[in-house]
């Protein structure tokens, strides 16, 4: 970890200072859990756990389900932390990634076991802030909420369930009552317009 | 040289991957591509991190109960990796292929469990070619011995695909034929099991006479990724 010994002249140079430093900590971390390092993935879970179990909870809003989602996570984190490349992504992107991929791992499973239908998960997908939690304001998260509200509703509702509930296309499809092509149309219309708000 | 903007459906493909919402052949299209073509890469990467906030919403903290849970757990997961120096690699030529490749193993060979104990030891490959227009996966249960190779896109043209091991001093060993059309389990002799590891590539070569295993392969290359652990 560096150290800055000259003073931030400002409070936003500050807060970008610290994030880097956050940063820096946590690629550091991640390397050595890499090599089997116990305490230093210790040290991961310490600095991300509250962020991934939101994620998780996003995903099971049954608090059970959604810790039992986080442990499965942080185990795949252990044994795949070697494979974490901090100059192709950034560690809370890589971590958010994994655990998002491994909880839709799990509820795809419940869901073709027949316990729980897409219908039914739509209606989570925009969850109250949960009494304990604390909403992030960061800039890009306003940007991306900014920019799929920009899309034409069903367009978002797509995006959203592919990325939150792990629905498929023929799923999209099914739930809508529509043809496999107007979900993927939809799909596109929405990536290109978001890609083209983001950017801006 | 200028550098052409990537088209509108590469950048359908990478945002659908990041989604999820690919199958198992579109994944393996993705995951070569991310290991022939870093624009590609940059863009699955630049998608993942574009969907961060919708998940990223809020914090609360766990039970104190799930780090125990954890702690236990990873203590029955064996440092696979300590043997094994080839693992950087792999990352310089696909790092970010492997979330890909890795989802679309576990759906290949291991159906998602409710509970992790102890995990098999699973070896995947994506295997891509330079023109991005054949793949194959390949999939490798480490404790069976056993191999699955599936096509995605793949025209042998009349000639029979074979399959190859290859270490890093570029020795290569053949592990039979493979199907062009449909999956193929390889069961690889003790022999050869000692190179199924992380590192070692794997490549199918389009060979002119139906007599495997050569010694040699004499036909083009097309397709080739490197083992990853699962």
């Amino acid at each position: 970890m560096t150290i800055n010994a000259e003073p931030a002249n400002n409070s936003a140079e500050f807060t970008r200072r610290r994030a880097d430093d956050d940063r820096a900590t946590l690629v550091a971390a991640l390397k050595k859990s890499a090599a089997g390092d116990k305490n230093a993935f210790e040290e991961v879970y310490r600095r991300t756990s509250a962020k991934l179990f939101g994620v998780c909870l996003r995903i099971f809003p049954d608090r059970n389900d959604a810790e039992e989602a986080l442990q499965d996570a942080y185990i795949t984190i252990w044994s795949k932390a070697a494979t974490f490349d901090s100059a192709r992504a950034s560690p809370i992107t890589w971590l958010v990634t994994l655990t998002r991929n491994r909880a839709i791992d799990r509820l795809r499973s419940i869901r073709n076991r027949g316990l729980a239908s897409l219908d039914e998960a739509a209606d989570v997908a925009d969850p109250a802030p949960l009494a304990e939690s604390v909403m992030l304001a960061d800039e890009a998260d306003g940007r991306l909420h900014f920019c799929i509200n920009t899309l034409d509703g069903r367009d978002a509702e797509c995006v959203r369930s592919a990325f939150l509930q792990g629905a498929t296309y023929a799923e999209l499809a099914t739930r809508d009552a529509v043809p496999l092509g107007t979900v993927k149309s939809r799909v596109r219309r929405a990536l290109l317009k978001l890609r083209e708000c983001m950017s801006q | 040289m200028t550098v052409a903007p990537l088209s509108e459906d590469d950048i359908v493909l990478a945002g659908e991957a990041a989604l999820g919402l690919l199958d198992s052949a579109g994944e393996a299209v993705v995951a070569s591509r991310i290991a022939t073509d870093m624009r590609f890469a940059a863009e699955v990467a630049a998608w993942q991190d574009r969907f961060v906030p919708m998940l990223a919403t809020t914090t609360a903290p766990p039970s104190a109960k799930i780090w125990d849970g954890i702690r236990a757990q990873i203590g029955a997961v064996p440092t696979r990796r300590a043997a094994n120096t080839s693992v950087r690699l792999w990352q310089s030529i696909a790092g970010g292929a492997t979330a890909v490749a890795a989802t679309l193993a576990f759906m290949l060979v291991n159906p998602p469990a409710p509970r992790m104990s102890e995990p098999t030891p699973t070896l995947v490959a994506a295997l891509g070619s330079e023109t991005g227009r054949a793949a194959m996966t390949a999939a490798y249960d480490t404790r069976r011995g056993e191999l699955v190779v599936t096509p995605v896109a793949m025209k042998a043209d009349g000639r029979f695909p074979e399959l190859w091991v290859i270490d890093a001093s570029g020795d290569a060993k053949s592990l039979g034929f493979v199907d062009a059309e449909s999956a193929t389990r390889v069961s690889v002799g003790p022999a050869l099991r000692a190179r199924m590891k992380s590192g070692m590539t794997l490549a199918v070569t389009l060979e002119s006479d139906d007599v495997a295993p050569h010694a040699k392969a004499a036909g083009p290359i097309i397709v080739s990724g490197k083992i990853e652990i699962l």
